[in-house]
């Protein structure tokens, strides 16, 4: 055996990272939301005990159990109210963690979430001109496209801007992105403020704090496609990711086109912001936090790092969710307004450990 | 390394430049450079700070288009080769490639197979050979699974250089690899080269180690190529002052021969004050003249 330094030897059973232990990984994952996603069904204003929302679930999947176990309310309540918002929660955290994990490696910046991007602001403005001005301004499409034509503007916009003005960085990538992003949040409030409608503002007022209270069976279809859909391309192009993190010249040289790479990159993340944006509204942090997570569990290769992070986002936001709707009952605290307040002090914490790096060498 | 057919020697040059023109913001970055790179040679890219050298090379492996001119590797046009097959062909080291994420060496390697992986990107076992063959080749096969942040600046030019060699490319580039290394990292990564059996292009900032390590030289200023030819016929006194500006003298190395420069000493000194460059010639001279002098405050 060749000698093995000392610094090796204190690093080495942590970061062996194989495909192997990616799987077992995804495995307790998924699992542990499962568990977590029955509890999250069963809490709330009315307790419904995990065996019978785990019965009321076989019965209604497979027709199997016995209906006598349990009341019809409960039946309303974990089907028709609770187990859509927990698969909202699923589709929400998985697509804004993956919109996190791409715009970390187009930027080549730890830093960067779909906020830093402008993604969110244009999802968020192209929601609220749907809401305030109404549908027929995007010839009756649904809310989404609305979001998803406001996310990809705004990426346009924001990379366009850098194309046009100089060579491709990534900080001028992320200011530019700032700037945008804000105007683009001015234009939304300007739009909240101008409503004549008191209804409208109110729910865009209460939609911008993010919330996935109105999930509904009839809505879920549709984001399930294309959250499908945008991780599958993603780990897909997680090769190109990967060669995307050495730079544009290094990933030219691996035989990568960055630019029509970033372009493909960017709509799924608009897609994948523009589908969140629209069901929840803009939820702060998950897409920052949740890539860094991941890192910390299976390293930066995105062949990894892309399922590992969708499916953590996924477990992340049941809880989160949860927390907020069983914090302070009745009350109802959005979602966003959750991970705003514990993400910071999350993200700090990620930040003190070591093990973590952001940029410095 | 293995020869496939796709890399079987042509009559021609392993790489053929000619009439290279790019223009950026305005301003001609490249104007007119032409020359080849003999099969199996280590040709080095020498000039000035700002003379286009890597603009040249990133024109090879196609990161800067340009508008006037060809690339041709065995005799096939860059331009007409899909970007996945022209990298398996030909492999390069950018300069000062940064990496923000925690990367491990073996991730970084890995990364070498992007332009073999199947559809899906799995890792296959021929990719693992090769990549425990590249690591072992730059001596970073005890340093697999440590992190890009704990490497030394030679280390991890030596992680880079197994990347690129991982891409099994006949042709190797290389971007002022030798940058920000001390001696002892300089001549390691340069023997790494020289062990590279294909052939290798590579921008040289020390003019002392291109003469050591390359077989020909191509001299660019002003994005012009200035003179090409081996390192003897190249690097004289009178190219090093009309490119680079410096009065040098031209010395055979003491063991291999090769031209090797010692700038000449502008130090004030008696022998220099009155009579100025075309004074008394002898070095020697001069160093004996210095040695008598105090050091004055400016020299420390």
């Amino acid at each position: 055996m060749p000698p093995v330094t000392a610094a090796e030897r204190d690093r080495a059973p942590a970061r062996r990272r194989s495909g192997g232990r990616t799987a077992a990984l995804l495995v307790v994952l998924v699992l542990g939301g499962l568990v977590l996603a029955v509890v999250a069904v069963g809490l709330g204003s009315v307790r419904i005990p995990p065996d019978i929302v785990a019965r009321i679930l076989v019965h209604r999947l497979t027709g199997m159990g016995d209906s006598g176990h349990w009341t019809l309310s409960q039946d309303d309540i974990v089907w028709n109210l609770r187990l859509p918002r927990v698969l909202l929660a699923v589709l929400v955290g998985a697509a804004l963690s993956t919109v996190g994990v791409i715009a970390q490696a187009v930027t080549r910046n730890p830093l960067a979430d779909p906020f830093v991007l402008g993604i969110s602001s244009g999802a968020a403005l192209g929601a609220v001109a749907w809401l305030v001005l109404g549908a027929s301004v995007f010839g009756g499409a649904p809310v989404g496209v609305a979001a998803f034509c406001g996310a990809l503007l705004a990426l346009l916009a924001v990379t366009g801007f850098v194309r046009l003005t100089g060579t491709f960085s990534s900080s001028r990538l992320v200011l530019a992105g700032i700037v945008i992003g804000t105007g683009f949040a001015g234009v939304t409030n300007f739009l909240i403020f101008r409503a004549s409608d008191h209804a409208a503002t109110n729910s865009a007022l209460f939609w911008l704090l993010g919330s996935l209270s109105g999930a509904r069976w009839d809505q879920l279809l549709l984001p399930t496609v294309v959250l499908v859909g945008g991780v599958v391309a993603v780990v897909l192009l997680a090769p190109r990711l990967n060669a995307l993190l050495f730079g544009d010249a290094t990933a030219a040289a691996l035989g990568i086109d960055p630019d029509r790479t970033r372009l493909a990159l960017y709509v799924v993340a608009a897609g994948l912001t523009g589908t969140a944006v629209a069901l929840s509204g803009v939820i702060a942090f998950v897409g920052l936090i949740v890539p860094h997570a991941a890192r910390l569990l299976v390293g930066s290769d995105h062949r990894r790092l892309a399922p590992v992070a969708a499916v953590l986002g996924a477990v992340f936001m049941i809880a989160v969710d949860l927390l907020g709707r069983t914090l302070m009952p009745p009350e109802e605290l959005p979602v966003g307004v959750v991970t705003a307040t514990l993400g910071a002090p999350v993200f700090l914490l990620l930040m003190a450990r070591r093990s973590v790096r952001f940029g410095e060498s | 390394m293995a020869r496939t057919a796709a890399e079987q020697p042509s009559a021609g040059p392993a790489l053929g430049i000619s009439g290279l023109r790019v223009t950026k913001g305005g301003r001609r970055i490249l104007d007119g450079v032409t020359f080849d790179v003999p099969h199996g040679s280590v040709v080095g890219v020498i000039g000035p700070n700002g003379a286009g050298k890597s603009t040249l090379l990133s024109c090879v492996y196609r990161h800067t288009s340009y508008e006037q001119g060809v690339v041709r590797v065995d005799g096939r046009d860059v331009r007409t080769l899909p970007r996945r097959e022209l990298a398996r062909l030909i492999a390069a080291v950018p300069q000062d490639t940064a990496v923000v994420f925690d990367l491990t060496v073996e991730e970084i390697v890995t990364a070498g197979r992007i332009p073999h992986a199947g559809p899906l990107g799995r890792s296959r076992e021929s990719d693992r050979e090769v990549i425990d063959r590249c690591l072992r080749r730059v001596d970073l096969e005890h340093h697999r699974h440590r992190s890009v942040a704990t490497l030394s600046g030679g280390e991890r030019q030596r992680a880079f250089l197994a990347r690129a060699l991982a891409q099994e490319a006949p042709l190797l580039i290389l971007d002022e690899p030798t940058n920000h290394l001390d001696l002892a990292n300089q001549e390691q990564l340069l023997g790494h080269v020289r062990d590279h059996r294909g052939t290798v292009l590579i921008a040289v900032h020390d003019l002392n180690l291109a003469a050591e390590h390359c077989d020909l030289l191509v001299v660019l200023a002003g994005g012009r190529t200035v003179r090409t030819g081996t390192p003897d016929e190249v690097l004289t006194p009178d190219l090093l002052t009309e490119v680079f500006g410096v009065d040098a003298h031209v010395v055979p190395h003491p063991d291999s021969g090769h031209p090797h420069m010692i700038i000449r000493s502008r130090a004030p000194g008696r022998a220099r004050a009155g009579g100025g460059r075309d004074g008394s010639d002898s070095p020697a001279g001069g160093e004996a003249e210095r040695l008598d002098r105090p050091a004055g405050p400016a020299l420390r």
